[in-house]
This record gives structure tokens, C-alpha cells and sequence, in this order.
């Protein structure tokens, strides 16, 4: 309980109620029922009632969130993924009455082993519609992006500074973010993920060794569960979130056993079943080693997924290493500048997919790159955010911007 | 000094949000009938939206595709995740074709619209 109440104290109490809601959701389609949207709306209703009091920073994200209903509402799920993959399988839950239903493999393009966070919640809402349509169920990308956007809302709290991150956001993004693919959305939670990280190599919780659960690793424990059911790359990006809490986990079991808990959480609802119906993965399909051994003796096809690569990040890259080299002076804790890299190892580490791809190369880097990348992209521009802000608290104002609400 | 910041800032959000906007594809009337169940498979290819309207019409849950249709892969796709939850069988005697001439003598035609007909074979 007081981890709770702990919890409403910092001002993340929206954000996690959400995150919550969402993999309640989930748990409810697997014994048979779902959360009605209007227990959704109902909550966060009284929350905010109980609350109260806002800051600028989550006034400004509930503004984009109504933009962005909005916007989704005004056009059907059109984009390849969205339809063949996601929302495919929210019409499967949906008409199946059963989180599961893709299990059986029909449609097999469909890659049916694919985790259903956002699915299950498009089902839930159509239910609670009482009817299937192909635009309102995508509303439920808008309640999946906001806890993350809220998480970034506090932990960048001056204000000029988080109006040109989201702008940032939203422009790097462009219709990724809510055309129903999941890589805009995991983008957001993986950023969010590592403010959040460097939030806790700062706090002062952690600097005393504390071993009580501090609301930040509730968040986070929350956000790495639903990087897990986004979707597959969102493994890599709960298993490096989960080594970079490693060292502040030390010593502390509480902290330990809730940073693995996500894993075990996805394990349970998601992988178990897979493995059951027998589902195959077709990037670990047979031939994977020959695959990657080919590939990685090839130099000009390492040469075209470096490209591919350096073509989609190269101006965040640059971002990435200015920030730093101008947030040297400022003498940053070490270990931020470290956890600022992680952006830099997942991109690295989700290269590896077009390694191994059993697709043809040029195909899958033109129709996929810039998703994929989206997530380093997003990354850099929430850390370099953070970090100025930290400097824009931690000295006198050397920025020159308007203070923290 | 502050405030001119703030103001900057703030307007480059704005801006963002517009472009943002001018990103997605957006109509008055499908936002009209967003909340209309079965809505927005305007965006559908023609084929998947008439084979829809004549499943729904003689109530079989099951159907093939002839190879003209399922050679398609974009056309494919969106058969089979728009009809769901009719779904797709490969024993091939009740089918869409888009050209009739492909039917063989011992078909039958159940139904057609403008591009696709609906066949039962023995």
C-alpha cells in the first residue's frame, strides 16, 4: 500500500493506471471477458478528480491525445501491418471471443505468434461498441501512446523543453505513431523507458540503497511488461532495460524480483500459449545459422543494412553525439551519459533481424527500415530531452528557459 | 527572455501538431460514420467489398479463391482479414473468381456483382 500511495505522491499515478488497465485487459480476454472502455474513461475520471491539480507538461499531452482520437476517428485502418497484422487480430479476439483465436494459424501471413497488447484492447473496444467497424477499434493506439507521453510529461518538466520534445516526437513519428503499426508506439515506451532509467540513476532513492519499491519502478516494470506484448522487437527492449537496472538492483531483492516479473507476466499470458499451439516464428524459421552465416561473410549486404541504417538515424545520430559532447561540459553523472547510449544498442542489436531475415534483404530494409528505426530515433530525442533538463535544473539556468511548472 | 522562449517553443509545438495532422489521411465522412458498425471498408479494394456483400447476402461462412484472386498477394490479404469471420477453405467448391470464363462446366454460378461472381462446383 504504501508503494501505491508512494505512487499518486510522485504524479505518475495517470500513467500507471493506464498501464494497468491496459494488461488487465489482457489478463480479463484470457478468462473470458474485457475491461469496458467505460471503466477505462470511469477511472481515469476519478482520478483526476482526486488529483486535481495538473501540470502544463500532461495538460499539453491530453490536448494531443484528444488531437489524436481525432485524427483516427476521421479514417479507416488503411497501412499493410495495421490491417494484415494488428487489427486482423483484435477482429479475431473480437468475433472469437477469446484472446487466443489467432492460435489456430489461419491467415499465416498474419504472423500469428505475435503478442496482442494493442489487439486486445481494439477487441475491448469494439465490444464495448457492441459492434466491429474498421475505424474506431484503432482508437485504442491513442489510450496505449498517452501513459508513455505522460511518464515523459513529468520526468521533462520544464516546459519549453518538453513542448519542442513532443514537437519532436510528433515529427519524427509522422503517421507512424497512430496509423496502427506498433513500432511509433513501442518508440514511445522505449523512450520513455530510458528517461525513466536515467530518472533513477539520479534519484535519491537509489542513491541510498533504499530496498523499498520506489513509484519509478513500478512505472517502469509496468512500461517494460508492455513493451514485451507490443510486439516482438519489444523484447530486446525490456531485456536491455532490465540489464541496465541491473546495477541498481544490486543488493536490493525487491527491486530484482519486480524487474523480472514483466518477463514472467509475458511468460505466463503470452509465450506459454504460443509454444502450446506449436506457432512458428518465421525469422528463427530453419536455416537461421546458415542465414546469418552467409549474411555476415557478405559485405555488400552488411554494407546495404549499415546504410539503411545511417540513412534513417543519421540526424539523430548527430543529435545524439552533440548532446553529449555539450552535456560533457556540464559534468553530467557518468552514468547518464552510459544509459544515453542504450538508444544506440538497441538499434545496433534490432540490426541484427535483417541479418537473419529469411526475406529478401532489399525488400524487407525498404518496407520495414523506418519503422524500426523509429524507435532509436524517438529514443535519442527523450534522451537528450531529459538531459537538458536535468542540466536546465542542476545549474543556474544555463539554457536561458522558462522554469519547471 | 523567458517568456520569449516559452512562446517559441510553443509555437514550433503547434506547428507540429498541424504537420502532424497533415500526415494523417483524414475525412468528414468517415469520421460521420465512426461510430456505424461495419464502416470504413470504403478504403477496401472493390472485390473484397463485393465478395463481403455477397457472402453476407447468401450466408456461407466458407469460400475459396480462384487463382486470380489468390495470386494477388495485397488482394489476398485484405480477403481475408476484411470477410473474416467468413473464412477461407482450399477444397475450392464454393468460389470467387474474377473471370468467369475460368469456371468449369460442372460449376454453377450462385451470385455476381460488378467484379467478382461467386461459383459452386460438384
Amino acid at each position: 500500500m504504501n508503494a501505491i500511495n508512494r505512487l499518486f505522491k510522485s504524479k505518475l499515478d495517470v500513467a500507471s493506471i493506464l498501464l494497468a488497465l491496459n494488461l488487465l485487459n489482457l489478463v480479463a480476454w484470457s478468462l473470458g471477458f474485457f475491461i469496458h472502455p467505460f471503466l477505462y474513461l470511469a477511472t481515469l475520471l476519478a482520478v483526476l478528480m482526486v488529483r486535481r491539480s495538473f501540470s502544463y507538461s500532461s495538460v499539453v499531452c491530453w490536448l494531443v491525445s484528444i488531437v489524436c482520437c481525432l485524427l483516427v476517428l476521421g479514417y479507416p485502418v488503411s497501412a499493410w501491418d495495421a490491417r494484415s497484422i494488428w487489427f486482423f487480430h483484435a477482429k479475431r479476439i473480437f468475433y472469437g471471443d477469446n484472446l487466443y483465436a489467432q492460435l489456430d494459424n489461419y491467415g499465416s501471413f498474419s504472423h500469428n505468434y505475435y503478442p496482442v497488447l494493442v489487439p486486445a484492447l481494439a477487441a475491448s473496444i469494439a465490444r464495448g461498441a457492441g459492434y466491429w467497424n474498421e475505424i474506431l477499434p484503432r482508437i485504442a493506439v491513442v489510450f496505449v501512446i498517452l501513459p508513455p507521453l505522460l511518464v515523459l510529461a513529468r520526468l521533462v518538466s520544464n516546459k519549453s523543453l518538453f513542448n519542442l520534445l513532443l514537437a519532436g516526437l510528433l515529427l519524427s513519428s509522422r503517421s507512424i505513431l497512430i496509423n496502427g503499426y506498433m513500432d511509433g508506439i513501442l518508440a514511445m515506451y522505449f523512450a520513455a523507458s530510458c528517461v525513466m532509467l536515467m530518472h533513477m540513476y539520479t534519484a535519491e532513492w537509489a542513491k541510498q540503497g533504499s530496498n523499498k519499491i520506489a513509484p519509478d519502478e513500478i512505472v517502469l516494470a509496468l512500461m517494460s511488461t508492455s513493451m514485451l506484448l507490443l510486439k516482438n522487437e519489444g523484447s530486446l527492449a525490456a531485456l536491455l532495460v532490465w540489464v541496465c537496472l541491473l546495477p541498481l538492483n544490486y543488493r536490493r531483492w525487491r527491486g530484482f524480483i519486480l524487474s523480472c516479473l514483466p518477463f514472467l507476466f509475458f511468460f505466463l499470458i503470452w509465450k506459454l500459449q504460443v509454444s502450446q499451439f506449436n506457432v512458428g516464428n518465421d525469422l528463427m524459421s530453419d536455416g537461421i545459422f546458415m542465414r546469418f552465416s552467409a549474411r555476415i561473410k557478405s559485405i555488400p549486404e552488411l554494407a546495404l543494412i549499415g546504410k539503411s541504417a545511417l540513412k534513417q538515424t543519421w540526424i539523430y545520430l548527430l543529435t545524439m553525439f552533440s548532446a553529449l559532447v555539450f552535456l560533457y561540459r556540464f559534468s553530467m553523472p557518468k552514468k547518464l551519459l552510459v544509459i544515453s547510449c542504450l538508444p544506440l544498442v538497441y538499434a545496433a542489436s534490432v540490426s541484427m533481424a535483417y541479418v537473419i531475415t529469411p526475406n529478401d534483404l532489399n525488400w524487407h530494409l525498404a518496407t520495414s527500415a523506418d519503422r524500426v528505426y523509429l524507435v532509436f530515433n524517438l529514443s535519442v530525442l527523450s534522451v537528450c530531452g531529459y538531459m537538458l533538463n536535468f542540466v536546465q535544473d542542476t545549474h543556474s539556468n544555463p539554457l536561458g528557459l522558462k522554469g519547471s511548472p | 527572455m523567458k517568456t520569449l522562449t516559452f512562446s517559441i517553443s510553443l509555437s514550433i509545438l503547434v506547428a507540429a501538431i498541424y504537420m502532424f495532422r497533415k500526415a494523417q489521411p483524414w475525412g468528414l465522412d468517415f469520421f460521420r460514420k465512426s461510430f456505424s458498425p461495419g464502416a470504413g471498408g470504403e478504403v477496401l479494394p472493390i472485390e473484397a467489398q463485393e465478395m463481403l456483400a455477397i457472402l453476407t447476402e447468401t450466408g456461407r461462412k466458407e469460400f475459396s479463391l480462384a487463382a486470380d484472386l489468390s495470386g494477388d498477394v495485397y488482394m489476398y490479404q485484405r480477403t481475408v482479414e476484411y470477410l473474416y469471420p467468413y473464412r477461407i477453405i482450399s477444397d475450392g467448391k464454393v468460389f470467387f473468381t474474377t473471370k468467369p470464363t475460368s469456371a468449369k462446366d460442372n460449376c454453377r454460378e450462385i451470385s455476381k456483382a460488378s467484379k467478382v461472381y461467386l461459383y459452386e462446383c460438384n
